[in-house]
């Protein structure tokens, strides 16, 4: 928790600082600390910081392999790759690896960023050449094998997940997105779950090959190390590694177009919205970026009551200008206006005296509280490193700041900020939002889970989709009937009863039992689960729907219009139904193209029925069988993966099936019986004749 | 699952600070270099100066927690640390963290059980001006829209800590049961029917009785210069009389007999907190146990995270010390998988730990863990706010400023028979209280069939 801590809070300085050259100025007699470097032969910036006061080391590998690197379509293999970094190389498999690190007592941790990724030790001074060895383990021989990619998906899809809860976090990537859309700038660091599925071995490792070489990477060691030890042991650990990754610069970003772009992150229930306006600026170390900084400080100053925060990122080839700050759901509107009036003040007038002295103070004053840990004297430096910015980037920053004075700040302002050209995020509710922002420009709603850039797969495809995608999918449809044992077959099918194991987990427990589903037409469904020892049951018969829990004595209660829309869907979900709603001629089915499904390549076929109702299948481009399933709702990816097909009555069925939301999977199903047209009763749907009894509570939903 | 890995986060937070180690070729704290002294008034001060450093963090302890607190007005440390951030500067609400972060600084406070601590990093150029805003923490005179503020203010925190922190009242009821007598007994944050009752004149007392200088300490760790920094001292603080109070908690008697109970709350398994309550004058072990603890439940190799041949019958064990003026306890916390049998999960728990009595641990499973320790506590003394910290817990803890590094020496030092004697020292069911927290829905009786 505490090493985890540690890297993050590396990332985080290195992603929000604003760089070499951006940061504020030391006061007077402090001195940042100025690394020892020194180029291998092989091309490999290596930098030393000695600190002899406690004997500990920390050291970080960055490579220039971020979200911005990411092929169109890929967005997430970065993220993929350096998390797979430690699971499983050609000498140790994931637990070995992770047995080698936690044997030294240290920690070794990855993670990826927008233009690179990196890979962090913490050890005791005295192991760093075996700290070093491990590293260079994952960097230089990672094996990328298909059996360990779905548990690092798993990570990457908690987190993800976990990420959609906290507004702030979700407020910065979609202003990143719609400040930079189209732009490698606006993709997100993490990734997105729906293209993290469609990833797999191959597609991380050309990622790896062309981005994870030497002449472009950097490697920070601080700590208790003398310089010629840590460049011996660097040589020692990295030196063969080789092979080069190619120069790589971003377009220039988009100009921003007149207007407010507004867009609503749909969060029901937040009380308070999270609110960021931003508009891209100047890269790092390009001209007006510190005087910027320096602008964004006086903002803060001028609209205490607003509790605006401003920040000023540069990144290689452009930046981004964004103010944060809250405010209650139902004072979104009046924030909004308020931000707008200092904004236009602040074009106006970016500096008064008083403000822009304070301003000063408060930026060179924090500037050497970022350089208190090893984490962030390597994260200055390399950011500065990074930029190719001038030589004393970091230690003169403190002189730059002293001489800007507001004739600086106001051409800093003319060139970036434009007023009536902003982009705005606002993370709430989007009901009680959309009526309070709709005055300022179209307002586009998207939901938390969306992606921050809204990326198209195959599978999320929403263009109409052309003439010969209908034919294809037609056709393709036509022969994963075939293969699962022909139209008449299927729609013969009058009633059926699948029995079989369950097990379900949510990331941190899980939880086995056995289930039992009866269907018969026309819409009657009967789920049933025992897990420890404890039955229930949820039946629809027709336009009714009850459930029980078995209990002394009985209880049998009437299930709300949501409940029976759920068990309607159940009742289609079934391979037989989904085939033979594709079969309707009135249904749209379209291919969709290709796309990775459980470790393999599949066909995307869309099958929207008559009533609306929308379902992707993904079906095995040789034997036509149906591999998974997905039904999208509320913005959650719900998908199914079949396998352990079984001849019965001559229908090909999965006894086998994973049913996972958002990419991580929540329930396994392995079926032991699955009989059809057994002669199933109308009886056994039918919710017996005993009402709750009076004065019992009802149970809860 | 996060709720309760914070909630044991939570747990062993003073852990955390009163586990002092460094390394052998090392001063972790440089305590060498530190100087103490006390002001007429009774004032204590520890100056550590370090020119490398790139700040300097001024630390404030006040003797104000629950253990000097009174049934009728519980909180009342913690009301009070809220009263005097937000007033104790003339600016009125939040003006002492405005004028921090006008110098680039940052500010944080907390209140532990046995003391309240206000912190401030800033430039070395700040020093004298962050010295003269906590003197005016001891002449606060709060006024009664203050009062009704922060009363508000902390029914939200209490609010939202119940709503982060499932297993609190496992906690506290782990500690209701460990302490019957002395003030531990009693929750940091008060009561809510207590903070009710709190009056603006029970705030004045307060401020005359504990924020009074011979109940204060102050810490300055970083890029200073210490002859300066002293007479900053006594200009913001020389002038301000002592009119403290001397009060001793309820002694606690010496356990006798194991103690349990069970405590239903928003819990979905069953979890177990156990804790053994450290015999009178056994500090000197806490390195030790800080060892056992880090063998039980550090990384993926520690004893309870491996279960080797069998289905884990817990979703996560955890481990710690928590360090206190009166009483430490050493704690195992764990929360079963659903099927599993909790008089299996508690019996393998008790077994590992106590068991660490019997069996000598190895030289390689000893040397991991002494390094992840050494580790984690030098990572965490990087900054001068955290070295402050370390040196500041240790004098309110122990008295002894020093201790920090002792301790850091005896973990460097300690042999496989130097754990087997801490652990028959403290791990004894005479000295063990288990609670269960069962799911509030869940039928009678305790797990396991035990009350």
């Amino acid at each position: 928790m505490r090493a985890r801590a540690r890297i993050l809070a590396l990332l985080a300085a290195a992603l929000s600082l604003p760089a070499p050259g951006v940061l504020a100025a030391p006061p007077a007699g402090y001195q940042p600390p100025a690394p020892v470097v020194r180029t291998l032969a092989n091309g490999l910036t290596v930098a030393v910081f000695p600190d002899d006061r406690m004997p500990i080391t920390q050291f970080q590998l960055l490579v220039p392999a971020g979200a911005a690197h990411e092929p169109p379509g890929h967005a997430g293999v970065a993220n993929l790759t350096v998390q797979s970094l430690t699971h499983g190389t050609a000498s140790r498999t994931a637990l070995d690896f992770a047995n080698a690190v936690d044997a030294l007592g240290g920690t070794l941790g990855t993670a990826a960023a927008l233009e690179f990724s990196t890979v962090s030790g913490s050890f005791l001074a005295a192991d760093l050449e075996a700290g070093l060895e491990l590293l260079a383990d994952a960097v230089v021989n990672p094996l990328f094998s298909e059996d360990e990619l779905p548990a690092v998906k798993g990570q990457i899809g908690a987190a993800l997940a976990r990420t959609r809860q906290m507004p702030a976090t979700l407020a910065d990537e979609h202003l990143w997105a719609v400040s930079f859309p189209g732009h490698p700038y606006g993709h997100s660091p993490q990734g997105a779950v729906r293209t993290l599925n469609a990833l797999g071995p191959g597609q991380v490792r050309a990622f790896y090959r062309e981005r994870y070489r030497p002449n472009r990477a950097i490697l920070a060691i601080a700590g208790d190390v003398t310089p010629e030890r840590a460049f011996r042991a660097a040589e020692d650990a990295l030196g063969s590694w080789g092979g080069r990754t190619p120069e790589w610069r971003a377009a220039p970003p988009p100009a921003p177009a007149k207007g407010w772009r507004v867009r609503i992150v749909d969060t029901p229930g937040l009380g308070r919205a999270e609110l960021r306006l931003g508009t891209p600026g100047p890269a790092r170390g390009a001209q007006g970026y510190e005087a910027l900084m320096l602008a964004g400080e006086v903002l803060e100053g001028l609209a205490p009551e607003t509790g605006l925060r401003s920040s000023v990122v540069g990144l290689r080839d452009g930046g981004l200008v964004s103010i944060a700050t809250g405010a209650p759901v139902d004072s979104v509107g009046a924030q909004v206006a308020r931000l707008r009036a200092v904004l236009t003040r602040w074009a106006v007038n970016p500096a008064p005296e008083g403000p822009l002295a304070a301003a000063r103070r408060r930026l060179v004053g924090g500037y050497t509280l970022r350089f208190e840990t090893f984490a962030g004297q390597i994260a200055q430096w390399m950011s500065s490193t990074l930029g190719e910015t001038q030589p004393d980037a970091v230690a003169g920053f403190p002189r730059r700041v002293a001489a800007l004075d507001a004739s600086d700040l106001r051409a800093a302002m003319s060139r970036w900020i434009a007023p009536d050209r902003m982009a705005l995020v606002v993370v709430g509710p989007a009901d009680r939002l959309r009526p309070q922002l709709e005055s300022l420009g179209p307002v586009e709603v998207v939901s938390a889970e969306a992606a921050a850039e809204v990326l198209e797969a195959p599978s999320t495809a929403t263009q109409p989709p052309t003439a010969e995608q209908l034919a294809r999918g037609r056709a393709l449809t036509q022969q994963a009937i075939a293969a699962h044992g022909g139209l008449d077959r299927l729609r013969r099918i009058q009633d059926s009863r699948l029995e079989g194991d369950l097990r379900m987990s949510d990331g941190t427990r899980e939880l086995s039992g056995q289930v039992i589903q009866l269907r018969k037409e026309p819409m009657r469904f009967a789920f049933t689960t025992t897990f420890e020892n404890v039955r229930s049951m949820q039946v629809l018969d027709g336009d009714h729907a009850w459930a029980t829990v078995e209990a002394t004595p009985a209880q049998y209660d009437d299930l709300d219009s949501l409940a029976r829309a759920g068990l309607r869907a159940g009742f289609r979900s079934d391979l037989q139904h989904l085939l033979v709603a594709a079969a309707d001629t009135t249904a749209r089915v379209a291919w969709r193209g290709q796309e990775r499904v459980a470790e393999q390549d599949a066909d995307v076929v869309e099958v929207v029925a008559r009533d609306g109702d929308r379902r992707i299948l993904f079906l095995d481009p040789a034997s036509h069988r149906v591999v998974a399933m997905e039904q999208n709702e509320a913005g959650h990816s719900a998908r199914r993966h079949y396998y352990d097909f079984r001849d019965v009555n001559g229908v090909l069925w999965p006894f086998g099936e994973d049913r996972l939301l958002d990419g991580q999977r929540m329930v396994a199903l392995t079926l032991r019986n699955v009989a059809f047209n057994i002669g199933l009763k109308d009886d056994q749907f039918r919710k017996p004749g005993q009402a709750p009894q009076e004065g019992r509570r009802p149970r809860p939903r | 699952m996060k709720r309760s890995h914070l909630a044991l986060l939570l747990l062993c937070g003073v852990m955390i600070w009163a586990a002092p180690t460094r390394a052998a070729d090392a001063p972790a704290v440089q305590t060498g270099a530190a100087r103490s002294f006390a002001l007429d008034n009774g004032l204590r001060v520890v100056l550590l100066p370090d020119p490398r450093s790139a700040a300097v963090d001024v630390s404030v302890w006040v003797e104000a927690g629950v253990r000097y607190e009174r049934p009728g007005s519980l909180g009342l440390s913690h009301l009070f640390e809220h009263l005097s951030s937000r007033g104790a500067a003339p600016g009125g609400t939040g003006e002492v963290r405005r004028r921090i972060e006008a110098e680039g600084g940052t500010s944080a406070a907390y209140t532990s059980a046995d003391f309240t601590c206000f912190t401030h990093t800033v430039p070395r150029s700040a020093l004298a001006a962050v010295l003269q805003l906590e003197a005016g923490r001891l002449t606060l005179r709060p006024t009664q829209a203050m009062l009704d503020q922060e009363r508000a203010a902390v029914r939200d925190e209490m609010r939202a800590r119940a709503r982060a922190n499932p297993l609190e009242p496992g906690i506290q009821r782990l500690y209701a049961t460990a302490f019957p007598a002395h003030p531990y007994r009693w929750p940091v944050l008060g009561s809510d029917e207590d903070l009710s009752r709190i009056t603006l004149a029970a705030c004045e007392d307060w401020t005359r009785s504990r924020y009074t200088p011979d109940h204060v300490l102050v810490t300055i760790v970083g890029d200073f210069d210490p002859d300066q920094a002293a007479q900053d001292l006594r200009r913001a603080f020389g002038g301000i009389k002592k009119r403290g109070e001397s009060r001793t908690p309820a002694a606690e008697p010496e356990p006798r007999g194991e103690r349990r109970a069970v405590e239903r709350g928003d819990v979905q398994v069953p979890v177990i907190i156990v804790g053994w309550r450290m015999p009178a004058g056994s500090a000197a072990d806490a390195p030790a146990l800080d060892l056992i603890s880090a063998l039980m439940s550090r990384g993926p190799t520690a004893r309870l995270n491996r279960w080797p041949g069998d289905e884990p019958l817990t979703r996560f064990s955890q481990t710690g010390r928590d360090g206190r003026h009166d009483g430490s306890i050493f704690w195992v916390a764990a929360a079963a998988r659903s099927a599993a049998d909790t008089a299996a999960v508690e019996a393998r728990l008790l077994g590992e730990i106590e068991g660490m009595a019997r069996e000598p641990v190895g030289g390689e499973e000893l040397d991991r863990a002494r390094r992840q320790l050494e580790l984690s506590i030098m990572f965490g003394r990087q900054t001068a706010r955290e070295r402050g910290l370390t040196l500041g817990t240790s004098q309110m803890l122990t008295g002894d400023w020093h201790d920090a590094d002792r301790q850091l020496e005896r973990l460097r030092s300690l042999t496989p028979a130097d754990l087997q004697q801490a652990a028959a020292r403290t791990f004894t069911a005479g000295r063990r209280t288990v609670v269960w927290m069962v799911p509030a829905v869940s039928g009678a009786g305790g797990p396991g069939g035990r009350p």
